[in-house]
């Protein structure tokens, strides 16, 4: 509970400090939007001028629909990127405060969580529209479309925070190595990109080789983009969403699970070597 | 002890405090990682849907590899200036004020990473791999030329990070800007400029040439025809250009810190 | 010749405001105003080479304002400074190879380097001569006592072991001119006791001049003759420290242990007096009442077991006088 409240405290004062620092803001908008357009046009040259311009179609995907899952992409990643980090969490880890944190009442883990989760919130809710707006005035064909359906928007949205959860829960794991203050940053830095790319913000996953899509859809990540964006684009019927839903809410048990334990076991480890 | 040998010192101290964390071996992985992972999305696309006309998944790394490598080695060498903008409100720079020395080597020096030589490493196999895989064999001339292309892209990242310190003497808050010009500038290679939106082309020729010491040089060395073989050479002085366009705005910016301190 | 001039020297910052809560975020977003500060409204002094000056005020009255532009990191606004007969933030290059900073707060050492390494590196950086180097280094390292910490990382030194390594470096250079800021600031006793007696003896036997900002008054009372006080960008002391005592201390206090009850409530040539338990205290002026009398007429009043003559502590004349000059 007092997580919770935490969280509403740190969510807050996110939009305060990213309202009052408007050119920050808009300069990071400005960075995603570029990034998208470039991506974007990446894209669209392949399905315009490739040799085998229909192999993106053939995969289930239109250049349309690969379009807009690009800028989706974009409008996400504050709220679902594997790689941006908490710094203040990264700092307690290093400082190693986090051994001060086991005396407060409450489950480190639940409250790392919940901070993440708010953290994310913030400049996403502030992002969210213009460049959602930027994007969809862009012209053909390099503009977003319109969700395929209204059912589509709707289980796509409700998709998109259980990718949060599993973001969420995916990044505790990344702390967890990182508590590993000798070695950790490195394989934590491997970690988080590792988690961006099978969650397809590199690329959408249904563009990757034909033998590996199987993998791709049943692997944890799936749920963070990729999953919600099918629904999204259309390349998922709606109707679909309670299977996407299960494969998301199935990670995320597992992933809550053994982040819980590693946790547990990297704080007694600190423990121990005095942190 | 002169300049350039103070900055060897510099470095050296760096390398030295780098060693003391243990984990240095695997920053140098993790880099590597990012470093090999970063043009997979393009990768798979060619895998894909094959080649774009002239421009094969080989041709397009070179210009991608060239570029990387450059901005590796600017990392590597100037990371400095790259930090730079997140050390000013910590009166970083007051400290150097203090010393007898030239600020512009005192930044240069404040840091090295030699896990930033992954990047430079990486790079250049990109580099090595898509020149043999064209069967492009570079003689004297092509590696003098390819040489140049580094260095120049060398010097254009050098003055992206310099410029952008220069600016955080009056504001770090639109910072984010920056990584248009460093990490974001090299994503532009992945696609055949001549594809590319007007705007867009000219301004990573024109503004910021980073076409000038990757694309250039790229098609000069391999004969692609494309572009005058003249324009290959351009690298060096754009670079020279660029860097002392930067320098000048440095001037300016430690001038406004000197009246307004930190 | 003074060593250091300052002649009428001003400085002015713009602060944006920011105003508070989400709603006054949203609206900063618009619009913004700034507030112009006088950091520096008109100071003026001088020092001789080999003085040892302690420079205090509150926080926020200018005092690093003054040290920066002494040492060339701040060009002020108005007014003169010369330094050793050169304009700090004009040939600073020559400047700062002659003085030495010390930031009490923050390190000049490589944090993750053993400490001899970052000695070589401002040797370096300062082209010191590697003779006249080692034999000031040797000199160093034996008043401060730093031989066993050489070669450890400067993470892992404490803040007084630390301190003492700072000392070193900022005087690698043999400097004529030191500037100290806050350099006791969070010492344990003994660290506090030693940097003190190292700073008197650097100044006595090598004639360094000192400039020394602080808080602590003790630092003040043991190290300096000269004290110059500072609020609101202006100077408003400059002289002897007794001098500034007798100004604004010249309140004695009479502590006094009960034999007895005592129930008056005033006292011939007191100010002001204060029972409690079985303790009494008379504050008296012995510029206006000799103590003699005031001391008898207490006698005279209450059955006394013991009894001191103190003077209010430096730290207490100093809020005093903050609060006087209503800083």
């Amino acid at each position: 509970m007092s997580s919770l409240r935490a969280s509403w405290g740190i969510l807050r004062m996110q939009l305060v400090s990213k309202v009052q620092y408007r050119a920050a803001a808009w300069a990071g908008m400005t960075t995603n939007a570029f990034w998208g357009f470039v991506h974007v046009i990446i894209i669209l040259t392949f399905y315009r001028f490739g040799q085998q311009s229909n192999a993106g179609t053939s995969a289930g995907m239109s250049m349309v629909q690969a379009v807009s899952y690009v800028w989706l992409v974009q409008v996400l990643i504050t709220l679902l990127s594997g790689t941006i980090l908490d710094n203040e969490i990264r700092e307690k880890i290093r400082s190693g405060d986090v051994g001060l944190e086991l005396c407060r009442p409450l489950d480190l883990y639940a409250h790392w969580f919940a901070r993440t989760a708010a953290t994310r919130l913030g400049p996403f809710l502030l992002n969210v529209v213009p460049i959602t707006a930027v994007a969809m005035l862009l012209p053909e064909p390099y503009r977003l479309q319109p969700p395929a359906s209204l059912a589509a928007l709707l289980s796509s949205m409700v998709a998109v925070m259980m990718g949060l959860l599993l973001c969420c829960a995916s990044v505790g794991m990344a702390y967890v190595l990182l508590m590993r203050v000798q070695w950790g940053e490195g394989p934590m830095s491997i970690f988080t990109v590792l988690i961006d790319i099978l969650s397809g913000a590199y690329l959408p996953l249904q563009l990757w080789p034909g033998w590996a899509q199987r993998f791709l859809m049943l692997q944890p990540f799936a749920g963070i983009y990729d999953l919600p964006l099918r629904l999204y684009v259309g390349t998922l019927a709606p109707s679909t969403v309670w299977q996407v839903l299960l494969i998301q809410a199935g990670w995320l048990v597992v992933l809550v699970a053994v982040g819980w334990l590693a946790m547990r076991r990297a704080l007694t480890h600190m423990v121990i070597q005095g942190g | 002890m002169n300049d350039f040998m103070l900055y060897t010192r510099y470095l050296r101290i760096n390398f030295l405090a780098g060693l003391q964390y243990k984990g240095w071996p695997m920053q140098i992985l993790m880099v590597l990682f990012i470093v090999v992972t970063d043009p997979l999305g393009v990768v798979l696309l060619f895998s894909r849907f094959g080649s774009i006309g002239e421009w094969s998944v080989e041709r397009t790394m070179l210009v991608y590899g060239i570029a990387l490598t450059a901005f590796g080695l600017a990392e590597l060498f100037s990371r400095g200036y790259d930090a730079f903008p997140w050390q000013i409100r910590t009166g970083a720079f007051d400290r150097m004020l203090l010393r007898p020395r030239s600020t512009i080597v005192q930044v240069l020096g404040m840091r090295f990473h030699l896990h930033r030589l992954s990047r430079v490493a990486g790079g250049s196999c990109i580099i090595w791999w898509s020149l043999a895989r064209q069967g492009v064999s570079l003689g004297l001339l092509g590696l003098v030329q390819l040489l140049f292309a580094l260095v120049g892209g060398y010097l254009v990242y050098t003055g992206v990070f310099i410029a952008s310190s220069a600016v955080a003497f009056w504001t770090i808050e639109a910072l984010n800007w920056v990584y248009i010009f460093t990490n974001g500038s090299y994503q532009v290679t992945k696609c055949p400029p001549q594809l590319l939106p007007g705007w867009l082309r000219n301004s990573f020729t024109f503004f910021m040439p980073m076409f000038v010491f990757s694309y250039y040089p790229a098609a000069a060395i391999c004969g692609w025809g494309e572009v005058p073989v003249g324009l290959g050479w351009l690298a060096l002085p754009a670079g020279a250009a660029f860097i002392a366009v930067a320098f000048a705005l440095w001037r300016v910016g430690v001038r406004f810190y000197a009246s307004t301190g930190s | 010749m003074s060593q250091i001039i300052l002649d009428s020297v001003g400085k002015t910052f713009k602060v944006a405001e920011r105003p508070p809560g989400l709603f006054g975020a949203m609206r900063g977003a618009f619009v913004r105003k700034h507030r112009e500060v006088k950091a520096l409204d008109d100071i003026s002094f001088r020092i001789n080479a080999g003085e040892l000056v302690g420079y205090i005020g509150p926080n926020g009255a200018g005092k690093s304002t003054t040290v920066k532009i002494m040492s060339g990191i701040l060009v002020p606004d108005r007014g003169q400074c010369e330094i050793m007969g050169r304009i700090p933030w004009r040939q600073r290059v020559a400047h700062v190879a002659q003085i030495g900073v010390v930031f009490g707060q923050r390190s000049q050492l490589w944090w993750d380097v053993p400490v001899i390494d970052s000695f070589e590196l401002l040797r370096d950086i300062y082209r010191v001569k590697e003779q006249a180097y080692s034999k000031r280094l040797a000199e160093l390292i034996d008043v401060l006592d730093i031989a066993s910490l050489l070669n450890t990382p400067v993470r892992q030194l404490s803040l007084g072991q630390r301190m003492r390594c700072e000392l070193a470096a900022a005087l690698i250079h043999n400097p004529g001119i030191l500037f100290l800021d806050e350099p006791t600031i969070g010492l344990d006793a003994v660290s506090k006791l030693a940097l003190r007696s190292f700073l008197k003896d650097m100044n006595t036997r090598h004639g360094v001049t000192m400039i020394l900002t602080t808080h602590d008054m003790a630092d003040i009372e043991t190290l300096c003759q000269r004290v110059m006080v500072i609020g609101r960008g202006r100077l408003l002391f400059d002289g002897h420290l007794d001098t500034l005592k007798r100004q604004y201390t010249p309140e004695r206090r009479i502590r006094a242990k009960l034999a007895g009850h005592c129930g008056i409530d005033s006292l011939p040539g007191a100010d002001s007096i204060e029972i409690k338990d079985n303790e009494v205290i008379v504050y008296f002026n012995p510029e206006r009442v000799p103590a003699q009398e005031v001391i008898a007429s207490l006698a005279a009043a209450c059955p006394l077991l013991d009894l001191v003559v103190e003077t209010p502590n430096v730290d207490e004349m100093i809020a005093r006088m903050y609060r006087e000059l209503s800083l």
